[in-house]
Order: C-alpha cells, then sequence, then structure tokens
C-alpha cells in the first residue's frame, strides 16, 4: 500500500486531533452560541421596541431582559440639489425630521465615486518601526489635519455638526457623511419637526445615485455580544440589527467626465453606473431593460459622433422615464431636484418580521430621484455633443 | 565526549605542571582517542523551532522529525514518543505556573523505513518556549528540540513622556506587566486613532490591553484561560472609559458612531463593550479592531 504524504499524515493527524478535541466539548444545545429554549423575544410594532429574555445556559436561575428601540426610530426626508458654481458642481441636501419621529437624526452616513488628491502617503512598514512614536504622533496630527483640510474644502457642514469621509484609493469609492459635534451633549441632531440645511460636497463629477444611511439618537445600551447565533432568537437579534437604520436615496458625485471629452465613454460609464440600480431598489429590472438597449444605441451614436441621433435617442429615454414620474416634463426636469423630498426606501421583510419604515406599497417603476439623475446626465452629455467638445 | 550519535570517545591525556612554574595545567600528552561503539539505538530531533501560536491568524502546524538509527543505520518500526515543557521565556506572560500551561500537542508514531517519523507539531494557543523531548523504547538517549511559540514582530508602545501627555497607558497587571504590544501597522492605526479621540474630546485617552510580549491568548486572570480572545495579535485594543479620567455616556456614544463609520483610512472598527462583565471583572470600554477586522454582527455593539 502506497504510504500517503507527509502533508496528508500530518492533515489526517491534524484531524483526528480536532475530532478528539469535538469529543471532549458539550454538544451543541444549550450553549452560549445557540442560547436556551427558554430563550424569547418580543417586538411592540407601533413602538419599534424589542424584548428579549436570555437564560444562562449553564445556570437557568441567571437571566437577563434586554430592552432596546431600533434607531430607525426618525422620520427622514432628504432633499438634494445641485447646482454649478466654480468649475465644479455643488451637491446640497437638506434633512427634514418629520415631527412624528421619535429620535433625533444622529448621524448622515454616505457614499459617491471620486478621487481624493493630496492625502498624505500612508507611512510605511519600516519608517513606523523606527521612528520614536512621539514622532509618529506628530506625524499622524499632521496627516489628519491635511485630510481635514481637505474635505472641509469639498464639504460644508451645519454649524454644531462635522464631517468626516473614509478613501478607498483602490476602489475610487469615498464613503462620507456628517456627525452633530461629540463635545456638544446639547446637540443630539436633527429633532423631531427640525429641519437643517448645510450638507454638502462639491465635486466636478456628475451625479449618481447612492443611499444616506441615517440613525436615531439614543440613550439606550446595545448589547454586547454573547447572544445566541442560530435560532429564531439569532434571527431576532440579526433582523434588529438590519433595521437599526434607515436608508434614503440622494445624489452624489459618481460618474467622472471623460477627460479628453468623450461622449461615448461618458454613455457607458452612465450605463454602468445605473446597472446597480435594481439592486438598489431605485429602478425594476423591467425598466432598466428597456433604457439598455437605448444607451447601447446612444454610446453607437455618440461614438460616431452622430448628434441627431444622440438627440434621438436622449430624447426617447426621457420620454420612457418621464412615464414613470407623475408631472415630470423636460421642462422641469432639471429643476425637480430641489423641490423633492426623498424617503426612506421599505425594506424586504425577513423572517416574517414586520418592518417599520414608513412607505410600504409597490416599488416604483423608477424612484423619482433615479428619474431626475438620469435625465441630468443625458442633458450633459447633450450639451458637449451640441457644442462639439 | 559525545561526537555522534553511536560513539561515546574519551581522550587520553596526562598534565605536565612544571612548564612554567606549576601555574597553568598544560596538557603534557595526549596519548590516544578512545571511542566505544554503542549498542543501542540513538535518537536525533530536528524541526521547525519558530511558529505562531494555535488560534491566531495563518498558525501552522509545525513538522518535527525523530531519526533513529544505530551505528549509522536507520531503524525502521521504531516507536517513537514525544513530550512537550513549557519553559519560562521573554512571552510576556509574567506568571510563574507553567506546570498548568497549556502546551500543545504531537502525534507520536512508529519511524518508517529509513529510520524516520515525520510528525506535526500542533503548537500551544499562549506564546512562550516550549521544549519538545523525543524518546524511544531501548534507545540510548533522549533528543530535544527548543521551540518558540510566538505572534513575530509585535512592537511595544512605551509611555507618552511628553506634558500633557497624548496618551494614558492603563492595565498593567503583575500577571501581564507588559500588554501594550502591537503589530506594526496596527501602531500606526493607533496613533492615528488617538489623534481622532483627542478631536472628539477625549483628552488623553486611556490605552488599556493589547497583546502581550509574544502575543497569543491573553489569559487575563492569569490562569491560563481562554479569555480575552481578540488580544492575540496586536491588532485589537482596549480604550478605557475610566481611566485616566471617566468618559461620559453622551461622548461615548457619539464615539461609538464616528469610530464605527469612521474609519481613518485604516479601517478601525469597535466593539463597545457597553456593560461591565461581572464573570471577568471588566468595566465597560471600547475595543477596537485597529486593522478594520469585522467583528461578529452583535458583537459589533
Amino acid at each position: 500500500m502506497k504510504t500517503p504524504s507527509l502533508h496528508l499524515q500530518i492533515k489526517l493527524t491534524v484531524l483526528l486531533w480536532l475530532c478528539f478535541a469535538s469529543l471532549q466539548a458539550p454538544a451543541q444545545t444549550e450553549t452560549f452560541e445557540v442560547g436556551t429554549a427558554q430563550d424569547s423575544f418580543s417586538r411592540d410594532i407601533n413602538t419599534g421596541e424589542w424584548v428579549f429574555q436570555f437564560y444562562n445556559p449553564d445556570d437557568r436561575t441567571q437571566t437577563k431582559v434586554w430592552r432596546y428601540t431600533p434607531r430607525n426610530q426618525v422620520q427622514p426626508k432628504v432633499r438634494s440639489s445641485l447646482s454649478w458654481a466654480g468649475g465644479a458642481f455643488d451637491y446640497r441636501y437638506t434633512l427634514r425630521n418629520e415631527v412624528s419621529a421619535k429620535q433625533a437624526i444622529a448621524y448622515v452616513w454616505s457614499r459617491g465615486w471620486f478621487p481624493v488628491v493630496g492625502l498624505v502617503p500612508e507611512r510605511s512598514t519600516q519608517h513606523v518601526r523606527d521612528t520614536p512614536f512621539s514622532e509618529l504622533l506628530k506625524e499622524g496630527k499632521e496627516q489628519l489635519r491635511v485630510e481635514a483640510e481637505i474635505r472641509d474644502r469639498m464639504m460644508s457642514k451645519p454649524a454644531g455638526w462635522y464631517n468626516k469621509w473614509n478613501v478607498y484609493p483602490d476602489t475610487g469609492m469615498v464613503e462620507f457623511g456628517w456627525f452633530p459635534d461629540a463635545k456638544d451633549d446639547t446637540n443630539p441632531g436633527v429633532r423631531p419637526a427640525q429641519q437643517l440645511q448645510g450638507f454638502g460636497i462639491r465635486r466636478p463629477e456628475l451625479p449618481g445615485l447612492a443611499f444616506a444611511e441615517m440613525e436615531g439618537a439614543t440613550e439606550e445600551r446595545a448589547i454586547m455580544g454573547g447572544t445566541p447565533t442560530i435560532g429564531p432568537v439569532a434571527d431576532a437579534l440579526k433582523q434588529l440589527e438590519y433595521e437599526n437604520s434607515t436608508w434614503t436615496h440622494v445624489l452624489v458625485p459618481a460618474i467622472a467626465i471623460p477627460e479628453p471629452w468623450d461622449g461615448a465613454e461618458l454613455t457607458r460609464r452612465i450605463k454602468a453606473h445605473m446597472q446597480n440600480w435594481v439592486k438598489w431598489q431605485a429602478m425594476t429590472q423591467s425598466t432598466r431593460d428597456l433604457i439598455n438597449p437605448k444607451m447601447d444605441a446612444l454610446t453607437a451614436a455618440a461614438q460616431a459622433k452622430d448628434k441627431v441621433a444622440v438627440t434621438r435617442l436622449v430624447t426617447e429615454i426621457w420620454v420612457d422615464i418621464f412615464r414613470t414620474q407623475s408631472g415630470m416634463t423636460i421642462g422641469n426636469a432639471l429643476e425637480d431636484h430641489s423641490s423633492q423630498w426623498q424617503t426612506p426606501i421599505p425594506i424586504v421583510r425577513t423572517g416574517g418580521f414586520s418592518t417599520l419604515f414608513p412607505r410600504p406599497g409597490p416599488q416604483p417603476a423608477m424612484e423619482r430621484i433615479a428619474a431626475r439623475t438620469l435625465s441630468f446626465d443625458l442633458f450633459y452629455l447633450l450639451v458637449r455633443m451640441q457644442i462639439g467638445q | 565526549m559525545r561526537y555522534d550519535d553511536n560513539h561515546q570517545c574519551t581522550l587520553n591525556y596526562s598534565f605536565d605542571h612544571d612548564l612554567d612554574g606549576g601555574r597553568s595545567p598544560y596538557i603534557y600528552a595526549a596519548s590516544a582517542v578512545v571511542c566505544t561503539v554503542s549498542s543501542q539505538p540513538s535518537l536525533a530531533l530536528t524541526g521547525v523551532t519558530e511558529g505562531k501560536p494555535r488560534s491566531t491568524a495563518n498558525w501552522r502546524e509545525l513538522a518535527v522529525t525523530a531519526r533513529v538509527t544505530q551505528n549509522g543505520v536507520p531503524v525502521a518500526g521504531k516507536g517513537v514518543n514525544y513530550k512537550l515543557t513549557a519553559k519560562a521565556g521573554p512571552d510576556g506572560h509574567d506568571h510563574s505556573n507553567l506546570s498548568t500551561k497549556p502546551v500543545g500537542f504531537i502525534v507520536a508514531g512508529v519511524t518508517n523505513a529509513v529510520g524516520e517519523l515525520k510528525s506535526a507539531h500542533i503548537p500551544s494557543e499562549f506564546s512562550g518556549i516550549y521544549s519538545v523531548e523525543a524518546s524511544c523504547d531501548g534507545c540510548s538517549n533522549k533528543a530535544t528540540l527548543d521551540v518558540a511559540v510566538r505572534v513575530p514582530d509585535l512592537v511595544e508602545l512605551t509611555p507618552d513622556a511628553a506634558n500633557p501627555p497624548a496618551y494614558t497607558l492603563v492595565g498593567e497587571t503583575t500577571s501581564h506587566g507588559r500588554n501594550h504590544y502591537f503589530s506594526v501597522p496596527a501602531k500606526d492605526a493607533l496613533n492615528l486613532l488617538i489623534g481622532v479621540m483627542s478631536g472628539l474630546g477625549w483628552g488623553n485617552p486611556g490605552i488599556n490591553d493589547a497583546s502581550i510580549v509574544w502575543g497569543g491568548s491573553f489569559d487575563i486572570g492569569g490562569g491560563w484561560g481562554s479569555s480575552h480572545g481578540g488580544h492575540r495579535e496586536g491588532t485589537e485594543v482596549d480604550i478605557s472609559f475610566l481611566r485616566p479620567g471617566l468618559i461620559e455616556p453622551a461622548l461615548r456614544q457619539k464615539s461609538f458612531d464616528d469610530l464605527k463609520k469612521g474609519k481613518l483610512r485604516l479601517s478601525p472598527q469597535v466593539l463597545w463593550h457597553q456593560f461591565d462583565n461581572a464573570n471577568t471583572g471588566s468595566k465597560a470600554h471600547f475595543h477596537v479592531y485597529l486593522l478594520g477586522q469585522r467583528a461578529s454582527a452583535i458583537t459589533q455593539y
């Protein structure tokens, strides 16, 4: 018989060893991972409050009741506006928290796709290893100062708020958002019935869509693990986390204008971005299937620099998307951004749990903000094609 | 003098004390080397002498090879047993109860046709120096090999001498007096984190446990238990709410939101231990994943 290789022998040994080890472990019932049969949860659909009761698997006399109201008890509305000023697009956001909200909006977090230049390069491992930490702290402070300076030039914020971002150079994505000042205990965020403007970002990229994730201010303590990870109680905990924030579509800088100018390339970028919209619940699959072939034809027409065909195809797409929006025409489409409030998307029900989101009902063929985004980007294409550069 | 596995040799010599007036014992005459050939098999041990503690990232079983020969000829079919012993070392475990330290595991076996037994050495989850001793029935000797089990390249964070300091080291205990060791990238991430927390209004944050000198399982109580599981590789650190000064709950909440979403460029993630833990005596604190390692969904809270 052939002798197993050393590698295989070691693997078999480890396997046997692990099997031995697992035999020593208690069965996978009634553990902290699985919980106990007595663990329970309930939910008040009116208040949103969850009540969990956990029992110590090792000692059933020990029990803990945990009450938590998710941080989705906000009623946000977002108005995205867009204007060209001083060589860049000025993206502005106004937030409103409806009077019926039970929590103040405590943070706003979104994402766009654009490069950030001028950041301090990350230190090399060798440098970090060789440099005293006191010197690294100075370098780190300078790095943060430079980054904040760039960010403050790009992003505006209301009084009492600060901005923040995460830059991902590898993917070109930038997460950005705003938080109420951490040092000010009196400012929990946008209170119910309050409206706040001053959130903004200036970028040369054309608009695309993203979500603004928002959560409410809470003083309730969240739980810190040790809870079951399998079973109905675990499912309820996952649902709780899933619903712990609200998600609202906003306009964000997303589509870089080709430099040098290339209309066909721009149409390709618009179409590529638009492919995410079904997943992001901004457009139905059938609407995308309707528009995609026309976008392909538009690319060919732009490639051929056929202005007539480009105009005809853009018009056709406009008609398709305006048809999905009550009252929207080419005459008001470009200004419509500033008058429309976007509300959080309804989330898909999971595990049979009722959700608390404020916009139930069938999904529209296209979110209004998506229609505005696409109409704006196509208008830009048309203008550049007409002026011939 | 033993100069190979199978020969025990002796040098016969005598001294002449008169060459320098009796001050030094000069060898006068080296007459002969007398060697005897062992009649028993002998054992030699080779293998990997450094590896990562079990349960750290990319840990691997280590390989050891026992070789049994007699008069230079391999001995097949010889049963070899192993014994692992923990030795004192500069690993950062300052508790001296080595006799109860989990030492890992090596698979015993039988030599093959070329007199060798290649075995897997499953290292301990605790860093340290471990002596591997191999023995076989009827062999003339036992062979030993010291293995260092450690997370390599951890660097220490020392106290900040500035006035006022940018941070304060806390959490040293008699069991683990050196609890501020980091991987190099994590130390740089901590550098930025300190700047961010200072900006949020923390003053000089209290830097509690990171990892011990050689990493591996960090048994807070010093009893070789498995608590403090994340503090193995110098990439996770606890930030105190209580020392050097009290951090109020409102600032904890806002800082959590900030740190959870704002990842700097080095992506720290935060697990917020909001409650004191009566079982471990641990007080509420932030547990920060300095390199953005994702905690499980629920334990992010």
